[in-house]
């Protein structure tokens, strides 16, 4: 239980900064595409220049902040799966569909981020790397972040099963 | 479930309440609670053996198998 309260009180102060710093660059960001004359400017993503924006780059960066919003939701139901073990809660429904939205949110949030961008490399900028959002589309960080959604989904199901389990558990008299 | 309890007409034919019962067997009254509304899962042999000593009575007395439809 000390090392859950640890936890928790590290990802506290994790998350609030990781919040801060994503709905503001977020929204900066959306805010300057669609707002501002940011061909002049130069946006820079991931180390690269962008030397123009055009529509296609504006959709894959709504994608882009999309799946930063469903990262974020995914911090704060961490947090609230925390705050359930700490209850010694750990086989109850409410976990159960909070490990399974997390394994979701985090494979969708990760499509969302990566797949565009690569799609966006290969048949309208030409390039076939990694092109203009150099650190978005890691191809390691893209299979961690699916494989790490896809953990999620499993250990929801492993919960569901011992839930399971420990009813069963509980109505042996 | 198929398996219906018939704790409570044992209970009755020995004049035993409820908590009596689940002081000497040591489970909780609602343990016996779940036991005797047919909630429960499974019965452990240690439980039904002293559940047919206390109340001198087989399983069959207090379980019956009944076909669901």
């Amino acid at each position: 239980m000390k090392t859950l309260q640890k936890l928790k009180m590290s990802w506290d102060i994790l998350l609030s900064i990781y919040t801060m710093y994503a709905i503001i660059s977020t929204a900066l960001l959306l805010v300057a595409l669609f707002f501002n004359d940011l061909p002049n400017i130069n946006g820079l993503f991931g180390g690269n220049t962008i030397q123009s924006i055009d529509n296609y780059i504006r959709i894959i960066v709504v994608l882009m902040a999309v799946g930063n919003i469903m990262y974020i939701i995914v911090l704060f139901k961490l947090k609230k799966l925390i705050d359930l073990f700490m209850k010694n809660d750990f086989f109850s429904n409410a976990s159960i569909l909070l490990l399974k939205q997390i394994g979701t949110y985090l494979s969708y949030s990760t499509l969302l981020i990566y797949i565009p961008t690569y799609f966006y490399n290969l048949f309208i900028n030409h390039q076939n790397t990694t092109g203009v959002f150099a650190q978005s589309l890691d191809k390691t960080a893209f299979l961690f972040f699916t494989l790490l959604g896809v953990f999620f989904l499993i250990l929801s199901a492993v919960f569901e099963e011992a839930k399971r389990l420990k009813e069963e558990n509980d109505l042996m008299i | 479930m198929p398996i219906i309890v018939n704790l409570d007409v044992m209970l009755a034919k020995r004049k035993m309440r409820s908590n009596e019962l689940a002081e000497r067997i040591g489970i909780t009254t609602a343990n016996l609670s779940i036991l005797k509304t047919g909630k429960a899962k499974a019965i452990r042999f240690s439980t039904l053996e002293l559940i047919c000593e206390i109340l001198e009575c087989q399983p069959g007395d207090i379980m019956e198998f009944v076909k669901e439809e």
